[in-house]
């Protein structure tokens, strides 16, 4: 997508996972330039976790190649001290401290920031020793995220990291992440079914829906790149001939079409408007449900 | 990766320094016992010309839970190291999914898997280790009258006991690694290492035991594990109840002579108190073979399946 071509930290060709006989992921190609935070968005069950889990070396791929930082992910110390990984059930042992899990990784990894995962946590004022399992869901998500990012990885990446959160828990954990990527150092990718919580924190977007990559790029070229034409109700043929209809809704009187914009708009009848980066996600997984359930049914409300 | 381990199994190990501080409390001061009462019995005997059959009776005479105690505690050891200690080990982390922690931290699998696992064997070994020093010893009296070839004698002295809990704790990991789950793991484990036991036990005293005919007078010689005797008829037939010289009863001597004068023999099956160390150490190495196949297997399975 991009013209300049910067580095990739991540690069997917064809990736596809399949589990006995159902594909968790078809067919993906992806790319995160170095240094963004990509939010990886879609429906439950698209197969986000399955993506992330490829990437980290947790899963094999069926098909397909996947790159991260020039290496296939895999249990190698190259590949594995320069990524951190957060799991969706924030696994960490529930009888051990918080400064057992800081000791632990001091000694399980090369390169460790001690001092900064210990500032971070006195910060958030999550007590060191107690034992993990009596924090809270925040706390322990703080703490995991802390331990990530004592790795000081090159990549980091985070399975719906605020599904447990309540939303002030939420909001900490957004601006913790928003504080250690404002360097740009570190290229982030983290999952969640709901846009609206990421738009805040994220640059660049990978948008899966039935195991299949919908939309992948920067969100700046995303937004600009998409338009909702309005006018009186109408067929949408001749559009369908200049541009790529994401979704097209109709009633009695009006035609709403949500459109990849190739190309300026040059009919006067269709009313130009930018479009949200949620308005647009919701399209792209509504189209998808579409197919199954039939043409021109409506764009839900936010779920 | 050892402070890991050493950390999420420091109650294992502190139990385990209990435990065996408990049994060393236990064994020291009845074996002690048992030692002097032995050597008094033995002085007697020789002095007083009492038979000497009769120094089991005076040192054991009144031990008999106690024995039964320290044998059954001796015999489990290994199987609960691996019951409560091999098969959670790895079934515990996917069970609490942590190994999504520990795998993408800095360690390969690979190492990971091998610290674990050596960490573990090497628990076990020291738990097998000091329950063979402290029983053999104990059983030192009891090895000298009864003999140390026998149905549990021989299974908590020697060096077996060592395979045995090495092998526990491998099998443990083993079952824990394919299950992932924690008590199907100790199930499956309870019901293998049982049923390796009896197997290995039973074909090797088959193997291994002395099978020979005698002479109808002759006895199993002393210390001897005896499987059994049968007397059989110039025919070839075995001597059931009821047969030849069945009037003088056939454990003693007029009866066993009337029995050669029939043209009878003897076929003896005994384990000889001499075969006790060929025969520990065939049997260690069975168990630590079948340590090292599961070690492989976990080795194997844990780095080349997915997580």
């Amino acid at each position: 997508m991009s013209a300049t071509s910067p580095a990739m930290a991540i690069e997917t060709v064809g990736l596809a996972k399949r589990y006995g006989s159902v594909w968790a992921l078809q067919d993906c190609s992806v790319h995160v330039p170095e240094g963004r935070i990509s939010a990886l968005v879609g429906p439950n069950g698209a197969g986000k976790t399955t993506l992330l889990r490829l990437l980290i070396g947790l899963r094999r791929p069926s098909a397909g190649e996947a790159r991260v930082l020039g290496r296939a992910p895999g249990p190698d110390e190259e590949f594995l001290a320069n990524v951190g990984f957060l799991a969706q059930e924030i696994p960490l042992y529930r009888h051990l401290s918080v400064a057992d899990h800081l000791r632990a990784g001091a000694h399980l990894n090369r390169r460790w920031d001690d001092s900064g995962a210990r500032q971070r946590l006195a910060a958030l004022r999550i007590p060191l020793d107690r034992p993990v399992g009596s924090l809270s869901g925040g706390q322990r998500a703080q703490v995991a995220l802390s331990l990530a990012l004592a790795k000081r990885p090159k990549v980091l990446l985070l399975d719906e990291p605020l599904a447990a959160l309540d939303p002030l828990a939420r909001r900490e954990f957004l601006t913790s992440l928003a504080e250690v990527t404002v360097d740009g150092d570190v290229t982030v990718v983290l999952s969640s079914h709901l846009v609206h919580d990421l738009e805040r924190v994220c640059n660049h977007i990978i948008l899966l829906t039935a195991s299949r990559v919908r939309l992948c790029g920067d969100i700046d070229d995303v937004l600009a790149a998409h338009r909702m034409l309005t006018g009186p109700r109408r067929s949408t043929a001749e559009l369908e001939r200049t541009f790529t209809i994401v979704r097209a809704t109709q009633t009695e009187r009006q035609t709403r079409v949500l459109v990849r914009l190739d190309r300026p708009v040059s009919d006067p009848a269709w009313e130009v408007a930018e479009v949200g980066l949620e308005d647009i996600a919701l399209a792209y997984m509504a189209q998808d449900e579409a197919l199954s359930a039939g043409p021109l049914s409506m764009v839900g409300g936010t779920p | 990766m050892t402070y890991l381990i050493w950390r999420l199994h420091r109650t294992h190990g502190m139990v385990s320094a209990v435990a065996i501080v408990a049994i060393v409390a236990l064994l020291v001061p009845t074996g002690l016992a048992i030692a002097n009462s032995y050597h008094h019995a033995v002085t007697n005997c020789s002095l007083d010309h009492v038979g000497c059959g009769t120094i089991a009776g005076t040192v054991f005479g009144n031990n008999a839970v106690l024995v039964d105690l320290v044998q059954g505690v001796a015999v489990a050891v290994p199987l609960v190291l691996g019951l409560l200690w091999g098969a959670p080990l790895v079934a515990g982390e996917f069970e609490a999914n942590t190994q999504d922690f520990a795998w993408t931290q800095g360690v390969t699998r690979r190492r990971w898997v091998l610290t674990n696992i050596g960490w573990a064997l090497l628990a076990a070994a020291a738990w097998g280790g000091a329950l063979a020093v402290l029983l053999t010893w104990w059983r030192g009296p009891a090895n000298a009258i009864f003999g140390p070839v026998g149905l549990v004698s021989f299974d908590i002295q020697g060096v077996v006991p060592v395979a045995y809990a090495v092998f526990a704790m491998a099998l443990g990991i083993a079952v824990g690694a394919l299950f992932r789950r924690v008590v199907p793991a100790i199930t499956t484990t309870l019901v293998v290492f049982a049923v390796l036991r009896i197997v290995v036990a039973l074909v090797l005293g088959e193997h291994l035991a002395v099978s020979k005919n005698v002479s109808t007078l002759a006895t199993v010689p002393p210390l001897a594990w005896n499987f059994g005797h049968e007397f059989i008829s110039p025919t070839g037939a075995a001597w059931a109840p009821g047969g030849a010289c069945s009037n003088l009863g056939l454990d003693g001597r007029a009866g066993r002579a009337c029995l050669a004068a029939h043209g009878y023999h003897q076929h003896l099956t005994y384990l000889p108190a001499s075969s006790f160390w060929p025969v520990q150490g065939i049997e260690s190495g069975i168990f630590v073979v079948l340590a090292l196949g599961c070690v492989l297997f976990t080795l194997w399975w844990l780095t080349t399946r997915e997580a």
